[in-house]
């Protein structure tokens, strides 16, 4: 078997330095490369871009078609459709045209410079073809903090002015209209005055606390324990004494007898200083009461709906009503913004806003320096976006025009501000005398700001509810308005901006079950030929201080309070009248109580005092009596033992 | 994949005959010039050219690549600091601007702190790593594989006709 495996022939090998056996399958691979290029990635991109731009929408996006091309370094894409999420059967918007060019300069160097790029056909709420799907809402958390949950307006006391006016102003004036309260009415709510419940138990405290003071009091000295120590001391000798060891003993139990009674003085100090602090504490609860009482009255107040007669209450009202679908629109786009804000613009972790800085890039991808030079490209430059969706192919168009210039990654180096403008008009919408501009210079990025002015001159405004509730239904039958904002928002955190609309030719509908209060709101609507209203916000967000000012709510106010103002001070009378009566005779009780318990062991104690004051006094006098006696008595037998040695001595010497 | 495999298989029989020995070095000290460099730069794309047009060994290069693309992560925090440095040196800066804008140069990533350290301390190696592939392959040849070829497993095994089989069917078809 084995002599049956011929030696092979030796096949030659070539060994030169080029891998010419190569060429061909990277030519095939090349090949592949470039027929995969021509024939399936636009299609491909296509869909990409429908799923990726479908996510961030949430509702489907459709793109019509999309070219590219690398010889040209081109891009097209045409019919870009963004489903509107809340109803599916219409766009939110949608684009005709985006082409734009790249140029190969710039690309070899790494850098991408469009010289002029096209956005046409450019519409806004078009009918469908056909439904398009609405992903499934994500919980709230992932997409980032709310601009106008309530815990955002709680917490940071965003719309301020919200918080303050939303009690149903026009419900509380429809209760008001409707008929007098009367006292029996007040009456029936005698259990609800907290202050009566509150005296009551004070009533109690102040009973235990006279028991308390009554068994202290006991525990102190009494006459009987002075009248021992005053018999104690009268036999205490103070003179005539014997000898020298009798004064001492003497002055001995007197300084005893002072000793023991100022130990009993330091008791009754103790429990006159605890008896202060008691009477402090008992007239602060006499003040908390008086506290309560006002609260109860502020509390009535509420229960029988007295309402705010102020021009601001009216106002939000009014306001809360028309703006709340624009809220939730604002706060999706904030959310979004949110959510793919790269983290260095936005301060995701929730923490040290106030010391919150720009974030460095990650240490892994290293510092990319950029050496750029005053005509060179920086890494993205659109020099031009032209913006234009013409009237004439398609009344729903508008007949808008506007650009963008100087979109880069670094104004350092191409010196100009980035700038949108875009003006014009939509017929079709009646929409006339749009106009805005926005400008981003981040030429100091220490100091970045986004500028935005826009105007709307005239726009209609057919069957919009501005108010409906079970007491009032206010609606604007017709009306023309027109607006002008402007907003600038510094290093994406400090925003200031100023709103003022103003609403003209108006025929309004008011309706109410309340025919007072649908004849005066409907007399304000009439009397009014302009309607304005003036919002104007500050802070940094999310706290956002907001100011808003309308003449509606002027005329309201001078309306209702002309009919209202009576009635609301007689009903505050009645409720204050009834409070008051309805604790004054406990309140005066408990007082007098407190009052006497004051006065009571205050005299006790200061008896008890006088008392061991005085005994403490006789005793010290004693001592002192006793003490100068023992020293005039040395001193006389001092001077008798000297005359017996001088007499001695004269005998002695025979004078 | 296959393809790959094919290229493994061939450096491991490579490694254990006595040719190719510059193949080897060449291959493994470029895979180590590609380890370095970032997957989407120009210097990756010329080095891969290097490696398919010229007679380099495919697999050396590619598994030395994978294997100095994890001593390249380990090393990132010294690349960074070694191209920070490099980087701002003022006396470079009219080069590198000049570098910057010129066509195909920035396609480098010359710029970024990372790649810069990365390609100074690659370029560094690639001669005396030749040098050193080469004197390893022929220390591995003269040691552990002639020792390997002394062992009785050996010698039973390259008796077999099965293996004789191999050796044909190797200068036939591979």
């Amino acid at each position: 078997m084995a002599d049956e495996i011929k030696t092979p022939k030796k096949i030659k090998v070539r060994t030169g330095m080029i891998r010419w056996e190569a060429i061909v399958p990277v030519t095939i691979i090349l090949l592949l490369i470039g027929i995969y290029m021509t024939l399936f990635f636009d299609a491909n991109m296509r869909s990409l871009g429908q799923w990726g731009l479908s996510k961030v929408n949430k509702a489907e996006v459709n793109i019509g078609s999309l070219e590219t091309s690398f010889r040209k370094l081109s891009f097209r894409l045409q019919g870009l459709e963004f489903t509107d999420r809340v109803s599916p059967e219409r766009n939110l918007f949608q684009i005709g045209d985006i082409r734009f060019d790249m140029s190969w300069d710039a690309i070899l160097r790494a850098k991408v410079f469009i010289e002029e790029a096209g956005v046409e056909g450019i519409k806004y709420g078009q009918l469908r073809k056909k439904p398009g799907y609405v992903l499934p809402v994500e919980p709230e958390k992932e997409d980032g903090p709310s601009l106008f949950s309530a815990s955002a307006v709680k917490d940071k006391a965003l719309n301020k002015l919200e918080s303050d006016y939303s009690d149903n102003v026009f419900g509380d004036i429809a209760a008001m209209l409707q008929g007098g309260t009367s006292a029996d009415q007040i009456k029936g709510l005698e259990d609800q005055i907290q202050a009566k419940q509150m005296i009551a138990k004070f009533q109690k405290d102040v009973e235990q606390k006279k028991l308390d003071w009554d068994q202290r009091i006991k525990a102190l000295p009494q006459a009987a324990y002075f009248e021992d120590v005053r018999k104690r001391s009268a036999s205490i000798k103070t003179s005539n004494f014997s000898n020298p060891q009798e004064a001492l003993q003497n002055i001995q139990a007197a300084d005893k007898l002072i000793k023991e009674v100022d130990a009993k003085v330091k008791d009754i100090q103790k429990t006159s200083s605890d008896a202060q602090l008691d009477f402090k504490n008992l007239d602060q609860t006499v003040k908390d009461i008086d506290q309560q009482v006002k609260a109860d009255i502020k509390d009535l107040e509420k229960h029988f709906k007295i309402p705010k007669i102020d021009a601001k209450a009216f106002v939000m009202a009014m306001v809360s009503g028309y703006i709340a679908p624009y809220k939730s629109e604002i706060d999706k786009y904030y959310k979004m913004a949110y959510k793919y804000a790269p983290p260095n613009l936005v301060n995701k972790s929730g923490k040290d806003e106030e010391g919150y800085k720009i974030q460095p890039r990650a240490r892994a991808e290293g510092i990319s320096y950029e050496f750029g030079r005053q005509n060179s490209y920086p890494l993205l430059w659109v020099r031009k976006i032209k913006i234009s969706s013409d009237l004439g192919k398609d009344p729903q168009n508008g007949n808008i025009a506007g650009q963008i210039s100087d979109l880069t990654t670094s104004q350092i180096l191409t010196g100009k501000p980035t700038k949108a403008t875009l003006a014009g008009d939509f017929p079709a919408q009646q929409l006339y005398g749009f106009a805005t501009e926005l400008t981003f210079d981040n030429r100091t990025p220490e100091n970045t700001l986004v500028d935005l002015v826009a105007d709307l001159k005239s726009y209609p405004i057919a069957n919009k509810q501005i108010l409906k509730n079970k007491d009032v239904d206010i609606s604007l039958l017709k009306s023309q308005g027109g607006l002008h904002a402007q907003a600038s928002f510094v290093n994406f955190r400090d925003i200031k901006f100023a709103v003022a609309s103003n609403f003209s030719k108006l025929e309004t509908q008011v309706n109410s079950p309340n025919e007072v209060l649908k004849s005066i709101v409907g007399n304000v609507f009439r009397s009014l030929d302009v309607i304005t209203a003036d919002i104007k916000g500050d802070g940094r967000l999310p706290a956002i201080n907001l100011s808003l000012n309308s003449n509606l709510g002027e005329a309201l106010e001078s309306g209702f309070r002309k009919e209202l103002e009576a009635r609301i001070a007689e009903l505050r009378k009645k409720i204050e009248t009834q409070v008051n009566e309805t604790i004054a005779r406990e309140r005066q009780k408990v007082e007098a109580e407190v009052a006497k318990l004051k006065a009571q062991v205050e005299g006790e104690i200061k008896k008890i005092q006088a008392m061991a004051d005085k005994e403490i006094k006789a005793n010290q006098e004693k001592v002192n009596v006793a003490k100068k006696d023992t020293e005039n008595k040395a001193q006389d037998a001092v001077k008798k033992e000297g005359q017996k040695a001088v007499d001695d001595l004269k005998k002695k010497l025979g004078f | 994949m296959t393809l790959l495999l094919k290229q493994l298989f061939a450096f491991l029989r490579m490694l254990n005959s006595d040719t190719g020995t510059n193949q080897l070095a060449s291959g493994l000290s470029l895979g180590l010039l590609l380890g370095f460099a970032p997957f989407l730069s120009l210097q990756t794309l010329l080095v891969l050219l290097i490696v398919f047009f010229f007679r380099v060994q495919l697999g050396a290069a590619f598994l030395s690549a994978f294997f100095f693309k994890f001593i390249a992560f380990l090393f990132d925090p010294l690349a960074d600091k070694l191209g920070q440095w490099v980087l701002e040196i003022p006396s470079l800066r009219p080069l590198f601007t000049q570098m910057y804008n010129m066509p195909l140069v920035p396609l480098t990533r010359f710029n970024n702190s990372i790649v810069m350290g990365s390609m100074i301390v690659s370029l560094i190696l690639l001669v005396p790593s030749y040098f050193v592939f080469k004197m390893l392959i022929v220390k591995y040849r003269a040691t552990v594989v002639a020792r390997f070829r002394e062992t009785k497993i050996w010698k039973t095994i390259s008796a077999t006709k099965f293996y004789n089989w191999y050796l044909t069917y190797e200068k036939l078809y591979l």
